[in-house]
């Protein structure tokens, strides 16, 4: 589960994300540093497949124009990065 | 461009001249195989009819010879202003659909079922041989077509064909088939299963992706079908599934709402509309070509039940038959989920409201290359605020790197402080990031859509533009004398016009992301060059509005990184 995750999320940066990009013109693109890809990549290490995955998706959600932005990595307990993200939004 | 860079274009280009040699091989005219030559309608050629093995037997039977003809074919034609029916005594059935108002290659009328082998709506016990008995032509009037046979157990079976009644003014292509089975005879009569041919399909143009030559059929709703590759031997991908030539498909298809052959932008449907279906049928035809190539069709037939009859019985099923372009808003009105067979796949809602779309900017533009043009426009004003906003955020975090490569370092080692001094940088610097993944994730479905929707658009064929002769096909202007390579103006423009694009784009994040930007129109050019000149035309329109958007946020001053102090003031250097 893990190596599929990592093995899709690698594959996704290569060649889904450029294409992304291009579609969406300059301006697009995440948000946060580390990206949202990268961030589930630590997400699953550190948290294992399924809360990681999670985790990746709340990150996801969070990135959009009424989310968050800046730095923002995966937390220990992934709590307190959440709201540092979340309060300091615009 | 570093050196890596560099190798990772030559690889690019490398694996791209891969991919079009691998194509080309697989386009290229199969070596003439001799199981099946396929005859014009009316020769005479006393061949020996195989015999007719049981169907329901375990071993499929191999595709017989062209069925002997020993009587003289004539045919009646029944027309209205879109088509032209040319219907056969052999076995009393459609033996060409001519199309009035589409043409081929060479300006030739696209004809569904030219010079097939077996007509549609012909019954047959065994679609293999498909003995096709002569049937007599009844004078009838009011725009109907009957044919009468006499079988020798003394059944009198009586097929009529008319149109279907309609009060569209054009695009109707859905004809009656009406077969009645009357017991003349003493005894009862069992009629065992037997077969309705659904006629074949080929490739309307010899470039045509075969995968697009279909089986298709319809269970409630949703629809199944196989292509013609189903067929061939394949060698498998490094010697991965490999398997041998297959010869007949056979499927069960309770109560199917339709069964047809379809090619890229036309179909055959055979609906049984008072009599329930159980199983399809299909083979592969090899079609000589008069340059010696050979086109793969698909050739059809629909297994119905049978029936008891008591002498003086009469047994009645009725069919309707499509025979036409693949017109969705047309399919989509005739009721029996005709308009399944356009293989929209999972977001055919979305292909379907932009086809939609598409058409309504039609019929007030008049060309469908304008009315591609304006689809893009719409959906690029609709992005215009985001993407100037964008543009110009973009530029700010650009200008603001060096600061923040700064406070990478200083708090490296406190990441939660890091954070908060970089939200108060943005803060102080007015700098507000727009977009996101999340918005960038959701326009994924809008352009599969598209992309779904355009290839497979029925409308844009022998759509003009400039120098494009047909938008449904990649514009070919001239073959390289290496290899044949086609030369395709539009995706190179759109190819050109990305690099401008990515060269005018404000630097920001980090130089692996920037150098993967530089690849992507590359790769685009990879998937869209051998495709339906209509997305390169808009992709290219796309990225000429997301190059004067640009060119109109340089315009404006460099943004003056100035700490702002009112946060009423923020922003100062966005003007529009």
């Amino acid at each position: 589960m893990l190596r599929a995750i990592r093995l899709f999320v690698r594959m996704y940066k290569f060649t889904i994300s450029p294409v992304l990009h291009w579609i969406g013109g300059p301006g697009s693109g995440c948000r946060f540093q580390p990206s949202c890809s990268q961030y589930l990549l630590d997400a699953v290490e550190m948290h294992g497949a399924s809360r990681g995955l999670w985790l990746g998706l709340k990150r996801i959600a969070r990135c959009q124009p009424w989310g968050g932005s800046g730095y923002d990595p995966v937390g220990t307990a992934a709590a307190p990065s959440f709201r540092a993200a979340n309060c300091s939004a615009e | 461009m570093d050196r890596t860079a560099w190798i990772a274009v030559s690889l690019c280009v490398i694996a791209l001249v891969a991919w079009e040699v691998y194509v080309a091989r697989q386009v290229q005219p199969r070596p003439v195989q001799q199981t099946f030559l396929s005859s014009p309608v009316a020769s005479v050629a006393p061949v020996a009819v195989a015999s007719p093995a049981a169907i329901e037997g375990s071993n499929p039977t191999p595709p017989g010879p062209t069925p002997a003809v020993n009587f003289a074919e004539h045919t009646e034609t029944l027309s209205n202003n879109d088509v032209e029916l040319r219907l056969t005594n052999r076995g009393g059935a459609i033996s060409e659909i001519l199309l009035l108002n589409h043409t081929a290659e060479i300006d030739q009328r696209v004809v569904l079922n030219a010079g097939q082998r077996v007509p549609i709506g012909a019954i047959v016990t065994d679609p293999s041989s498909a003995e096709l008995p002569e049937f007599t032509t009844v004078p009838s009037a009011n725009g109907l077509v009957q044919f009468h046979r006499t079988t020798p157990e003394n059944v009198e079976i009586r097929k009529t064909f008319g149109f279907v009644p309609t009060t569209e003014k054009k695009d109707n292509f859905s004809y009656d088939m009406d077969v009645e089975f009357r017991n003349a005879g003493t005894a009862v009569y069992n009629q065992s299963p037997y077969f309705v041919t659904l006629g074949a399909a080929k490739p309307v143009h010899p470039t045509d992706v075969s995968s697009y030559t279909n089986l298709a059929w319809c269970v409630d709703g949703k629809a199944g079908s196989i292509d013609v590759n189903w067929f061939a031997a394949s060698n498998g991908l490094f010697g991965l599934q490999k398997r041998p030539a297959r010869e007949v498909y056979q499927g069960k298809v309770a109560n199917a709402e339709w069964a047809g052959v379809t090619n890229q932008f036309f179909a055959t449907l055979l609906v049984p509309t008072n009599a329930k279906a159980e199983e399809v049928w299909g083979t592969r035809r090899e079609l000589h070509q008069p340059d010696g190539t050979s086109l793969p069709a698909v050739e059809g037939a629909l297994r119905m039940p049978g029936f008891a009859l008591q002498p003086g019985q009469t047994a009645s099923v009725h069919f309707q038959i499509f025979g036409g372009p693949k017109l969705y808003h047309r399919l989509a009105q005739l009721g029996h989920n005709e308009a399944e067979v356009m293989n929209f796949g999972i977001l055919k809602l979305v292909s379907q409201a932009l086809l939609n779309f598409m058409n309504l900017l039609h019929h007030y533009l008049g060309s469908y290359a304008a009315a591609v043009i304006a689809l893009t426009t719409i959906v690029n004003l609709a992005l215009w605020p985001l993407r100037t906003k964008g543009n110009n955020s973009m530029r700010r975090m650009s200008a603001l790197s060096p600061k923040m490569q700064e406070l990478k370092v200083k708090y490296k080692d406190d990441p939660q402080r890091m954070n908060q001094e970089v939200m108060k940088m943005y803060k102080q610097y007015g700098v507000n990031p727009v977009g996101g993944c999340l918005p960038m994730l959701i326009q994924i479905p809008i352009f599969w859509g598209l992309f779904t929707m355009l290839r497979q658009a029925v409308e844009l064929r022998n759509a003009t533009f400039f120098w494009v002769k047909d938008l449904s096909q990649p514009d070919t202007i001239a073959h390289l004398p290496i290899m044949n390579w086609p030369v395709n103006i539009l995706p190179l423009i759109m190819a050109a016009t990305s690099f401008w694009m990515t060269r005018l784009t404000p630097k920001t994040g980090d130089p692996t992301q920037q150098r993967l930007m530089m690849f992507t129109p590359l790769i685009f050019v990879f998937f869209c060059y051998n495709f339906a000149a209509a997305l390169a035309l808009y992709y290219t329109t796309q990225n000429l509005f997301m190059i004067m958007q640009l060119y109109q946020s340089r315009k404006q001053p460099v943004p003056v990184l100035e700490k702002q102090s009112a946060p009423g003031k923020k922003s100062s250097g966005k003007r529009r």
